[in-house]
């Protein structure tokens, strides 16, 4: 107990060096804090965007599909997976995609993009599809007669993107004729749709290269029943393909592979692995430069109280004791400043976790990340963050406690007098 | 002089002090050159790595081509066109090229691939896509126009048609005029690897180009190497004055996502720097204030001796700035040789990242004049700020009181 009183009467001796020490400290923790809870926000906003845009958090290919996007290599019986997809409480919806290569051409341009062919309504609940209409009006789902000749009046419903719209110089309504190759024979298939819809995800790869057209019709043209992929989407965010692991194992089978949004995109993957290093890069900085700056603050009080340990020590004050006062006001330093560290912290990141961070545009492994950044706060910032800073603190005390022990009574003396 | 040996005798005074200043100072100094110099090298690697491989340094087009891709917006190409570039000192190579959206078929495969004219010898002198031939020769020269037409296929096209050199591939698109393009050739090459830029290319001579789009004489663009990247900014404009009918864009304007991209993650560098600067600096601020208050019994004397408060001051900005130019001496030492090793060295990612479009997939250092002086203007800066304080507590302190404590 004496030495608690010691130590805080100690610390305040100098109030403006406790003070600035303590500033050291809290403006270190706190910005580490930031930094996981940015970090933490970037790989949150970029799994959304990943996951909630288009992709799903699974996908059931053909296996193989993947690689170059063959049309022939469609999984032909949907219906069973579709059962099993629909009977499992942890899955929320899941949606077929027809996907092929073509031609996509107006009155005006023409460009090579993909022709995807998906479910309105079960669409609805996979992707973002529907709010990112700009212009127009999302899929209908109705089954409108395919016209292959040009000349007829009615049309199918097409979607595009906006930068497509704009190269291919269409709007609302206008025509455009899809060519691509009917899976299986290649036999060269045309039709006409009109411009339904305009849409703006934001991701550019998808905003320039992508077509959507009703499931349907998209079968039709390619003369398959089934589908080329399978969008899956749980009930629980499923934030590291664990419950896609899981639950979609036992659709594995030699010819088809059921991943999780993790697998799907090995450089997103390999890039959040990568996260939790980088946080710990700058913690050992940050904490290197700041515990340099608490040693020194700390060997500047012992020399200032050197007489005083002198003396201490010339009356019967054991080593030890001296080393434990030291080690008790370093703990105090490192507690106070924590604490303030810690408010610093939360106050800032639910500042921020409000507004987002402007870091400005930014697109990373394709995916888009325009808007501000929100940092995102778990507990681990404000318990094991502060318990690490803490130790790391305790051992740069060790250095001027041990110093101070060491001192012999007969040098201090002599030093200071 | 006098000045500058009192400020190192006093900071030679408390060594143990100095030392853990000076440690955590010049270990602030070192690691942001070396943040500095990761991130310049790594983006001007890969900025070199796209602009030879494609883009060019910067395009020539004609209108709104870059923006809104349409066939029919070719510029007239002439020698004399190309020479108004080529003439410039600053211009290495200028290559013509034709761009089209294609259906390439073979067999009853087909998949949609970006058709590329390119002029062989010309390309060859800007770009690498000679170097990236695996398979197949690359085509030298025009051919004759009476054999079968030679083309190149990036690697994707080639596996999604299951065809290689020798065999025969069918393209399909619209001419310039609105006809409809579809001729055969035969592939004389393979270029690029599975993921490169180009593996869904499919590469044509010039002419056959040309005669296939129907638009004989007029190229989409003229990509446009320099000696010095640098300069980019500088030869736009002059070639932009030279033809003025055309549109000139550096390669900032034709990877637009990535160049912002770009911009983002050094802006965060720099401000995760400053914060880290900052950090140091609060140390330091104290070390100096510590130094000043245990020398208050000094000014003292020395102001009634007769120093000007205006020197007392001065003597502590000197201190500070002293101490934090030996830091960076000795961050400068320490940091060179591991620049200089990133630099000649480098090291790769485990797995590369797609930033902007572009494939990140090494890091570099960069061994140039700024990576060592910007992080030494923002040290001296904030040592200069954290010395007034200091400093002017120092200059006001009172004779009497200072000294009625001795």
């Amino acid at each position: 107990m004496l030495i608690l009183t010691l130590a805080i009467r100690n610390l305040f001796r100098n109030t403006r060096r406790t003070l600035l020490t303590i500033l050291l400290i809290a403006t270190s923790l706190s910005a580490l804090i930031l930094t996981d809870a940015l970090s933490r926000g970037m790989t949150q906003t970029m799994v959304e965007n990943l996951t909630h845009t288009l992709a799903g958090e699974a996908q059931i290919h053909r296996r193989g599909f993947r690689d170059n996007f063959s049309t022939d290599l469609y999984i032909a019986d949907v219906e069973p997976i579709g059962n099993r997809l629909s009977h499992d409480s942890r899955i929320a919806a899941y949606a077929n995609r027809v996907i092929s290569g073509g031609m996509i051409s107006s009155t005006y341009n023409i460009s090579a993009g993909l022709i995807y062919g998906v479910d309105a309504t079960a669409e609805r609940q996979v992707s973002k599809l529907e709010q990112a209409v700009t212009r127009g009006d999302y899929l209908s789902g109705s089954d409108h007669l395919l016209i292959s000749d040009a000349s007829q009046a009615s049309a199918a419903e097409i979607m595009i993107g906006e930068p497509l719209a704009d190269l291919l110089e269409v709007g609302l309504g206008d025509r455009i004729v899809i060519t691509l190759a009917a899976a299986d024979t290649g036999e060269l298939a045309q039709a006409l749709f009109r411009v339904s819809g305009i849409f703006l995800f934001g991701t550019r790869e998808i905003d320039e290269n992508l077509v959507f057209i009703n499931l349907t019709q998209a079968r039709k043209l390619l003369e398959i029943q089934g589908s080329h992929e399978i969008a899956v989407r749980f009930n629980e965010p499923d934030n590291n393909s664990v419950t896609s692991a899981s639950a979609l194992q036992h659709f594995n089978t030699p010819s088809i592979e059921a991943l999780g949004w993790r697998a799907l995109n090995p450089e997103i993957d390999a890039m959040l692995d990568m996260t939790g290093y980088s946080t710990l890069i700058v913690g050992t900085i940050l904490f290197l430069l700041a515990s340099l700056g608490v040693i020194n603050a700390m060997f500047m009080s012992i020399y200032e109280r050197i007489y005083e340990f002198g003396v201490a020590k010339a009356i019967g004050t054991r080593p030890s004791q001296l080393f434990v006062l030291i080690m008790t006001e370093a703990l105090l330093l490192a507690l106070i400043s924590c604490l303030i560290g810690m408010l610093l912290a939360a106050a800032t990141c639910l500042w921020f976790a409000e507004t987002g961070i402007p870091l400005g545009d930014m697109e990373i492994s394709g995916v888009a990340m325009s808007d501000n950044i929100p940092t995102v706060m778990a507990w681990s910032q404000f318990t094991s963050l502060p318990l690490y800073v803490l130790a790391l603190i305790m051992v740069a005390a060790l250095y001027p406690a041990r110093f101070a022990a060491r001192i012999t009574p007969t040098d201090a003396l002599h030093r200071s007098l | 002089m006098l000045l500058v040996k009192l400020a190192f005798r006093n900071i030679l005074r408390q060594r143990r002090r100095t030392l853990l200043t000076l440690l955590s100072m010049s270990g602030g100094y070192a690691l942001s050159c070396l943040s500095l110099s990761l991130t310049e090298g790594s983006y001007k690697n890969i900025i070199a790595l796209f602009t030879t491989d494609h883009t060019g340094h910067l395009q020539v087009h004609l209108d709104d081509y870059l923006q809104r891709p349409k066939v029919y917006k070719g510029l007239a190409d002439s020698v004399e066109t190309r020479q108004q570039i080529t003439s410039l000192p600053r211009v290495r190579a200028v290559a013509p090229r034709v761009f089209a959206p294609v259906l390439a078929y073979a067999g009853n495969q087909h998949t949609p691939a970006q058709l590329i004219g390119v002029d062989p010898v010309l390309e060859r002198q800007a770009t690498r896509l000679a170097d990236k031939v695996q398979q197949g020769q690359y085509f030298d020269s025009e051919p004759s126009p009476d054999n079968r037409q030679p083309a190149m296929l990036g690697l994707r096209i080639a596996q999604s048609l299951n065809i290689t050199v020798g065999d025969d591939v069918i393209l399909i698109s619209q001419g310039a005029d609105g006809s409809v393009a579809n001729d055969i050739y035969r592939v004389d090459a393979l270029v690029g690897t599975h993921d490169s830029w180009d593996s869904r290319n499919v590469y044509l001579p010039m002419k056959a180009a040309q005669e296939f789009l129907a638009m004989s004489g007029r190229v989409h663009e003229y990509a446009v190497m320099l000696h010095d990247i640098d300069q980019v900014s500088r030869v736009a404009a002059t070639i932009e004055q030279r033809l003025t009918t055309l549109t000139v864009d550096t390669w900032m304007q034709v990877e637009p996502t990535f160049y912002s991209s770009m911009e983002t993650d050094k802006r965060g560098n720099r401000v995760s720097l400053l914060i880290i600067l900052f950090i140091v600096f609060i140390g330091v601020l104290n070390t100096v204030l510590m130094s000043v208050m245990e020398r208050t019994n000094e000014f003292g004397v020395l102001r009634a001796i007769g120093s000007r408060p205006t020197k007392i001051f001065q003597l502590i900005v000197v201190e500070t700035l002293m101490l934090a130019l030996i830091s960076i001496f000795i961050g400068a030492i320490v940091v060179a040789p591991l620049i200089a090793w990133f630099t000649l060295q480098g090291f790769p990612l485990p797995d590369p990242i797609d930033i902007g479009g572009i494939k990140f997939s090494h890091m570099l250092g960069d061994f140039s004049a700024y990576v060592f002086v910007a992080p030494m203007i923002i040290i001296l800066t904030f040592a200069l700020l954290v010395s007034i304080p200091p400093g002017i507590r120092a200059a006001r302190i009172s004779p009497t009181r200072a000294m009625s404590n001795l």
